[in-house]
């Protein structure tokens, strides 16, 4: 439970650190088939690439 | 010919010139080369001597106070050749979109566009014995944000050394070696250069005069502000300097680590050797970016090991991060199954008045005032690599080719920008522009569309201190391009 609290808090972190860093705008540099980025880490990353642990 | 001034005593004026250049550089003995070919006598003066010498060097130094800078007497070689004696040889010409004013960088554009450089760009690479072509192409996949694009590589060409022999032989060059320029002397109106005044190293009070049609200041971008703001005997501001102009809108290259890229080998599309990237036209419009050039290349074995424990300790360490982290990579962890490395940008500056050259207490001595530097980083300068690094970033995760990491001072806007000696990079890249900038009216510039110094009717100046804009490439192609157009205006304007 506290495992899975801080994996979401994390998570949400991510997108808040995604959203000051890209702006409301959607990913507009380079459009590809995945539109949907995120920023984890200072990572740039697809949300695919993070979100198959929350499916499991 | 070449002459030591040092074994000259000072008398009656040199004269009969049909041009006198100060600075022996990459501009300074281009421009002789050129017109001592179409027939003109030619005067080149060189503070330096052949060699290096630690006295003509130690005119050099001069405090930084602003942003950390290399130390002047670092960044710049004052001997026959000048900075040509360690320069690296990283050639491109600028871009026709560096041409151009831009609203979103202010003072952005050039009175000249590309194409009055294009006429000499082939001249110059046989010069500095480039091939004269790029093969930059269009990524197509990257929703037209880039361009992967070349430079050429020069030998590197040292000048001195180039053309020692046929400055020797040559019967329409007089060289004079540790000959500094200390003063420039006008006519009673002040619209005209009467002689360049030098001393040497032996009797550094006496004045040798020289005298010619037209006068050619040739000594970087540095120097030529130094100089023209030390030299108020007859311009109270200094020569050229009536709109306080001369030295501002310094401009380097801003060079800093954008962060790193990782992908797994299998995924990516190019080449693990350094790659180069510049926005698009569109891009840097969208963006509101000035122009740069991003470099994506691989990590010594060292830093390779570094950001393999990084990515280590971000994928599968912590409890918390490994479950999802995990899967950045699809599962994959090993540090074999990755390519990766830095990414580096180096991005044009917005010209910036308040980033300058002026003159500090300090004197030489020749009893000149030291330059001192203020470089100057601007917020766009900061957010061209920044939305270099989100745009190639997007790219690259996008098309599922890999993901960049991108360097702790660009996710925050309030953390402070690398300088000088703390970046992972260079910093800066030893390129001093923009300080007599070229303009259409004395108001907006210190030089007109020829070079010529605006008031002055017969003096010039050759170099990267003309650049208003400054595009990413480095800039001695485009100060050899410059130098030959400024070549055939002198010619075309002192007939034999
Ligand atoms: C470490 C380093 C690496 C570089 N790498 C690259 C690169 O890869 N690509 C690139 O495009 N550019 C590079 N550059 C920049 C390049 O060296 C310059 O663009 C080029 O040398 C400028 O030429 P210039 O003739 O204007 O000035 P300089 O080459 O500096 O020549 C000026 C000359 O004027 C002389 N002089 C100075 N004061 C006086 C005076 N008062 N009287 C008489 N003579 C005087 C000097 O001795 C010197 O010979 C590099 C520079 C450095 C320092």
């Amino acid at each position: 439970m506290m495992k899975r609290r801080s994996f979401i808090s994390l998570l949400a972190g991510a997108l808040v650190g995604l959203r000051a860093l890209f702006g409301a705008r959607p990913a507009s540099a380079a459009r590809g088939d995945d539109d949907d980025l995120l920023l984890v880490n200072g990572w740039i990353v697809r949300r695919s690439q993070v979100s198959r642990k929350k499916q499991e | 010919m070449i002459f030591d001034l040092n074994k000259i005593a000072a008398g009656e004026p040199h004269r009969g010139y049909d041009v006198c250049i100060a600075g022996a550089g990459v501009a300074g003995i281009t421009l002789a080369i050129d017109l001592a070919s179409r027939g003109r006598r030619v005067l080149l003066l060189e503070g330096g001597d052949l060699e290096f010498t630690e006295t003509s060097q130690n005119t050099y130094k001069g405090p930084i106070i602003g942003r950390n800078y290399f130390d002047l007497d670092f960044a710049r070689l004052r001997y026959l050749g000048g900075a040509s004696n360690h320069w690296a040889g990283w050639c491109r010409p600028l871009d026709a979109w560096d041409f151009e004013g831009h609203a979103h960088i202010p003072n952005s554009g050039w009175p000249i566009a590309k194409a009055d450089l294009d006429r000499h760009f082939e001249r110059a690479s046989r010069i500095l014995e480039i091939p004269a072509e790029y093969n930059d192409k269009p990524v197509e996949d990257s929703d037209n944000a880039f361009t992967q694009f070349e430079f050429q590589f020069s030998p590197p060409v040292r000048f001195g050394e180039k053309y020692l022999e046929e400055l020797k032989s040559s019967t329409r060059i007089d060289l004079f070696v540790n000959a500094n320029l200390t003063d420039i002397r006008l006519t009673e109106a002040t619209d005209r250069v009467t002689e360049f005044q030098c001393s040497n190293y032996t009797d550094r009070a006496a004045k040798h005069s020289f005298t010619g049609a037209a006068f050619v200041l040739a000594m970087g971008g540095i120097e030529i502000p130094r100089m023209m703001l030390n030299f108020r005997s007859q311009a109270t501001a200094g020569i050229g300097n009536a709109h306080d102009l001369v030295g501002r809108y310094f401009m380097d290259h801003f060079h800093a680590s954008g962060g790193v890229y990782a992908a797994r080998r299998k995924d990516w599309p190019y080449s693990a050797n350094e790659i180069h990237f510049a926005p698009t036209p569109e891009f840097m419009a969208r963006q509101k970016i000035a122009n740069a050039g991003l470099r994506a290349g691989p990590l010594t074995d060292a830093r390779r090991a570094l950001i393999n424990r990084a990515k280590h300790s971000l994928f599968c360490n912590e409890d918390e991060v490994r479950g999802f982290a995990r899967s950045f990579f699809e599962g994959s962890c090993p540090a074999d199954v990755f390519t990766g490395g830095y990414l580096r940008v180096a991005s044009e500056q917005q010209p910036n008045p308040s980033s300058r050259v002026s003159l500090s207490d300090d004197t030489d001595k020749f009893g000149l005032r030291r330059p001192a530097l203020d470089w100057q980083i601007s917020a766009l300068d900061r957010h061209t690599i920044k939305h270099m690094v989100i745009g190639f970033g997007r790219y690259i995760a996008s098309r599922k080719y890999g993901n960049v990491k991108m360097a702790e001072w660009l996710l925050d806007d309030g953390d402070p920008v690398p300088q000088v000696g703390e970046d992972r990079w260079l910093g800066a890249g030893f390129h001093h522009m923009g300080t007599t900038r070229m303009a259409s009216t004395p108001d907006k510039g210190v030089v007109d569309e020829n070079c010529g110094v605006f008031g002055l009717d017969n003096l010039f100046i050759a170099g990267s201190s003309v650049f208003p804009t400054c595009g990413h490439a480095n800039p001695t192609l485009p100060i050899v391009q410059l130098t030959l157009r400024l070549g055939e205006h002198l010619a075309g304007k002192i007939k034999t």
